[in-house]
């Protein structure tokens, strides 16, 4: 399996974290606190629309609300194999990591 | 969908940008992307005012842009990948159909792209010279009374003339054919086929890549000998030839000066070897007198010299210099005309060319053949599709249902056709190795397919392969994409039935063009045995030919008189022409005809057991008689030239023969007509009748006419050998039957009625796999039908029959469609025959039953399946 990118981590992070709540707006916010910069709507779709093609997202059509112009939301939700890809990096950090050293590390 | 329920005003978002951005977006998230762009819009005017949340939002949609686009272009190529897996998955659902299709469109791709490599070979000769734009040869139009030739050959000095007189002449280069060359290198004894004389202006006008030896002096010197790297590796093998020399005709040492590359195929001059011209000179000495036509020559203009404005002037130099004798005495006119180089091989009419001109005639019918095959195999394609449709309107109609656009439905099915078409390229040329070989006999060419050495012909190939998948592909895509969800959803009535009339029309059509081509093949062939059960005026079974060499023509009389003591020998004669093609003309004139009225005849010299032999009768006087000296002067003519010559009573008249004597003077020598001989064709049935006259001169024979009894045919040629080896052993004994000779006259009308019968045979196919597939569709769609007609006592046979009927009415349509086509077609061709068998309108019936007895095959195959299934299977059907 191919690992995730660095990005894609940080985006399946916080649609688990949101939970229901996890649309566009949501997450765009999670993952910008989560860097501390702030991401581009452009950007953080190109790899929602990634991970959905890869099956590692689910997405569904939600309500709308007068703020958003009467346009309904799209919610998305970790799938299995995306609860798979998450775990799959971090045990790989996990294993990295474990071959340096604790005194070498600054 | 788009109620504005807002407490903020939202055309307050800067219009441009949500414009890009709705432009940018794909349909399945557009609606939310946007939204969320809106919210954080709205949040940001409440928060900061409307003015730094309209910067926000266009900065934000400014920076998304090339992000937006690079997930357009990966959902491109995922949408790629998905409708590749379905196409692959439709293709393996109904792999008949596949089968079908693939079939039909790779050997119609496989016959288009044969006769491609024919029609480049053809149109490609000479390019490879250089300066091939500016090289020109003479042709010569020889009128001499009322007969005249088209030859390629013009007297040797002319050449050199105008190379010395013409500033605007660059250079020129003379050629003659010699024929073939024996040598003996080191005591082995080898043959060198085709050898050109030339001068050493053939390397200033031709590029020939030089390999050994100096190209300035190799073609200098007499005696020198310039070989091919073929004939130099055969001769020699690894060895360096320049400098070796080798003998030649048992006498004369020849000096090997250079080696050359050959010639490419795509060449009007091929040779093997290159002998001086200077050594003709000092063997015949005929090199420079005006005398004769035998030098090809080659002029090569400087650049921008014009040859239409050049010929006139070149016309007057030839008429300036030409013999005397020969414009006064023989009245010989010539007109000279310039052939550019490149178009020689297929432009050329003169007699004398050494690779035999191409016919643009001959290129045109087959290429247009070629190209009804490929037409018939993209009708094939059309109507399996479309015929399919029903079996995919579900498919169709589902995934509008959840929302594909028409547009990406017609990428899907080009897409899916294009493939296809891919998939046949490959079979295509899997098809072309296989035919290649036979393709090559049929057109007697040596054309060579090598496309995975050349990248630029395989990338055409793909190319025009992609070409006939998106143009096959188009219709169907089209159709198909058009149908409605509701109607194709609703029920066992789907789309398609509307279509029937196209469908049935392109089938109408592959079939006219498939019966015009039977048409055709047959006209040919029974052309071709017209002519070979043409009753000649003799008999021309157990007749044997033995072309005369060393001793045997030179002692011609004591090798007649052994072959007459075999006992199968019946009759023997020495002529000088065999009797199916003329052997050579001469110069008549007539008793009571002006000095100056010559004609052109045709003559035979012979001895006085040519009539017997031939089986040919007198229509008046006699035959030469042995017995009798003054018949020496004697001469046959055949009742045409009786005719012609307006005498009442040819008997005892004088025609005054004219020859030329060693010193090229003419002299007349007069014959007296002493019989009138019935009219035999001695000539190819290719021209009529004419005029010969038979002379008793049986010293200038060049061949002994041998007619056997009919048993022991094996014996007698033995026997035959046996004398020659007697008289010749150093010359090999040949022998030819005249009725297979006479087949070999008639060998372009076969090779045409065979390559009809292969493109034919082709033609067919693809069209009755067409006629297959749509049966196929016809029987799937009434599967019930047929079920209820079972159940209420219908056979298999009536059920195969009711379900052939439609196509039989549209085979008989295309008769009539075909009919006259062939016969325009063939018209021109069958006028040019001055001896032809007339119309006969059975052929056409024939090729029509023909046609109609493979399609009822074709269809009853696969409808027999369907009818003969049990009920109950059918009606549980979908």
């Amino acid at each position: 399996m191919e690992l995730l990118t660095r990005l894609e981590e940080a985006i399946l992070i916080a649609v688990l974290r949101l939970g229901d709540e996890a649309y566009g707006v949501a997450v765009n916010l999670e993952v910008s606190r989560m860097f501390g910069k702030a991401y581009t709507l452009g950007a953080l779709y190109f790899a929602l629309d990634q991970l959905v093609r890869k099956e590692y997202l689910g997405k569904r059509l939600g309500e709308s609300s007068a703020q958003r112009g009467g346009k309904s939301k799209t919610y998305y939700r970790l799938t299995p194999e995306g609860n798979e890809a998450l775990s799959a990096v971090r045990a790989h950090q996990l294993r990295i990591w474990k071959t340096v050293p604790k005194t070498t590390m600054v | 969908m788009r109620k504005i329920i807002s407490n903020h005003d939202i055309f307050a978002l800067p219009r441009f940008a949500a414009r890009l951005l709705r432009m940018l977006l794909p349909v399945e998230n557009r609606e939310s992307v946007m939204g969320d762009y809106e919210e954080m819009f709205a949040d940001l005017a409440g928060r900061k005012g409307r003015l730094a949340a309209r910067a926000w939002y266009g900065a934000q949609v400014f920076k998304s842009v090339p992000m937006f686009v690079a997930g357009i272009f990966t959902g491109r190529m995922f949408m790629l990948k998905t409708d590749f897996k379905l196409a692959v998955r439709n293709m393996r659902k109904a792999k008949g159909f596949t089968f079908l299709n693939i079939a039909g469109l790779a050997l119609g791709m496989a016959v288009g792209f044969l006769m491609l490599l024919f029609v480049f070979q053809e149109t490609s000769f000479d390019r490879f010279h250089e300066k091939s734009d500016r090289i020109f040869r003479f042709s010569n139009r020889v009128r001499a009374e009322d007969r005249q030739m088209d030859i390629t050959g013009v007297p040797g000095p002319f050449g050199p003339l105008l190379a010395d007189t013409f500033p605007e002449v660059a250079n020129v280069a003379r050629l003659r054919t010699r024929g073939t060359v024996p040598v003996i290198l080191d005591g082995r004894s080898f043959e060198i086929r085709n050898a050109l004389y030339a001068d050493p202006g053939f390397f200033d006008v031709f590029s020939a890549r030089v390999i050994g030896g100096d190209q300035k002096t190799m073609l200098e010197v007499p005696f020198s000998l310039v070989l091919t790297d073929e004939t130099a590796q055969r001769l020699f093998g690894k060895e360096d030839p320049v400098g070796r020399i080798v003998q030649v005709n048992r006498k004369d040492p020849y000096t090997v000066t250079g080696v050359v590359r050959k010639f490419p195929s795509n060449s009007h001059l091929r040779f093997d070897a290159l002998v001086s011209l200077s050594t003709r000179e000092k063997l015949n000495g005929d090199v420079g007198i005006w005398l004769g036509f035998n030098f090809k020559t080659y002029v090569e203009l400087r650049p921008g010299a014009a040859p239409a404005a050049l010929l006139p002037r070149f016309q007057e130099a030839l008429d300036d210099n030409a013999d005397p004798a020969m414009k006064e005495s023989m009245n010989i006119t010539t007109t000279l005309g310039l052939t550019p180089l490149k178009r020689i091989h297929l432009h050329s009419h003169a007699e004398d060319e050494i690779v035999p001109p191409g016919n643009p005639a001959y290129i045109r019918i087959l290429a247009l053949i070629a190209f009804f095959i490929l037409l018939l195999a993209g009708i094939n394609f059309v109507t399996l599709s479309t015929a399919r449709a029903g079996r995919r309107a579900k498919e169709i109609g589902i995934r509008k249902v959840l929302g594909a656009e028409r547009r990406r439905l017609v990428g899907q099915f080009l897409g899916e056709s294009v493939l296809l078409s891919c998939l046949s390229l490959s079979a295509a040329i899997g098809i072309i190795y296989f035919l290649l070989p036979l393709f090559n006999r049929l057109i007697a060419q040596d054309l060579s397919f090598q496309p995975f050495r050349n990248g630029i012909v395989l990338i055409g190939l793909l190319g025009l392969a992609v070409v006939i998948g998106l143009l096959a592909g188009i219709y169907p895509a089209l159709v198909l994409s058009g149908f409605t969800p509701q109607r194709t959803l609703k029920a066992n009535t789907g789309p398609g039935r509307e279509r029937r009339f196209l469908r049935n029309g392109l089938v109408t059509f592959q079939y006219a063009v498939s019966i015009a081509l039977i048409c055709c093949t047959l006209i040919v062939y029974h052309q071709l045995k017209f002519l070979r059960t043409y009753d000649l005026g003799y008999n021309r079974n157990q007749l044997v030919e033995v072309p005369l060499l060393g001793q045997t023509a030179g002692r011609s009389d004591i090798f007649k008189a052994e072959v007459l003591k075999i006992p199968g020998v019946q009759q023997a004669a020495i002529c000088s022409a065999s009797p199916y093609a003329v052997g050579g003309e001469t110069l008549f004139r007539f008793e009571g005809a002006p000095a100056g009225d010559r004609q052109v005849l045709p003559l035979v010299e012979t001895d006085c057991d040519f009539l017997p032999t031939l089986g040919l009768s007198l229509a008046a006087g006699r035959n030469f008689d042995r017995e009798r000296p003054a018949d020496q002067t004697a001469a046959l003519i055949n009742q045409t030239l009786a005719r012609k010559t307006g005498w009442d009573n040819p008997l005892g008249k004088t025609i005054y023969m004219t020859d030329v004597d060693e010193n090229r003077e003419f002299i007349e020598t007069p014959v007296t007509v002493i019989g009138v001989v019935k009219d035999y064709h001695f000539e190819s049935l290719h021209t009529p009748l004419r005029g010969q006259i038979i002379l008793n001169r049986p010293a200038r024979g060049s061949n002994l006419l041998v007619k056997l009894r009919e048993e022991a045919i094996p014996a007698s040629l033995a026997g035959m050998e046996r004398a020659w080896k007697a008289l010749e052993p150093n010359r090999p004994f040949g022998s030819k039957f005249l009725s297979e000779a006479f087949d070999r006259l008639y060998r372009t009308e076969q090779r045409l009625g065979q390559v009809f019968i292969f493109f034919t045979l082709l033609a067919l196919f693809v069209a009755g796999l067409g006629l297959f597939g749509l049966a196929a569709y016809t029987a799937e769609r009434r599967t019930r039908e047929i079920g209820i007609r079972k159940i209420l006592g219908a056979s298999a046979v009536q059920i195969a029959g009711m379900l052939s009927r439609e196509f039989v009415r549209w085979v008989l349509l295309a008769n009539l469609l075909a009919w006259p086509a062939a016969y325009l077609a063939m018209r021109t061709w069958s006028a040019s025959f001055p001896y032809r068998p007339g119309f006969n309108p059975l052929l056409f019936v024939a090729a029509g039953t023909a046609a109609l007895l493979l399609a009822a095959l074709t269809v009853s195959l696969r409808t027999m399946k369907t009818s003969r299934a049990t009920p109950v299977k059918s009606l549980r059907y979908e």
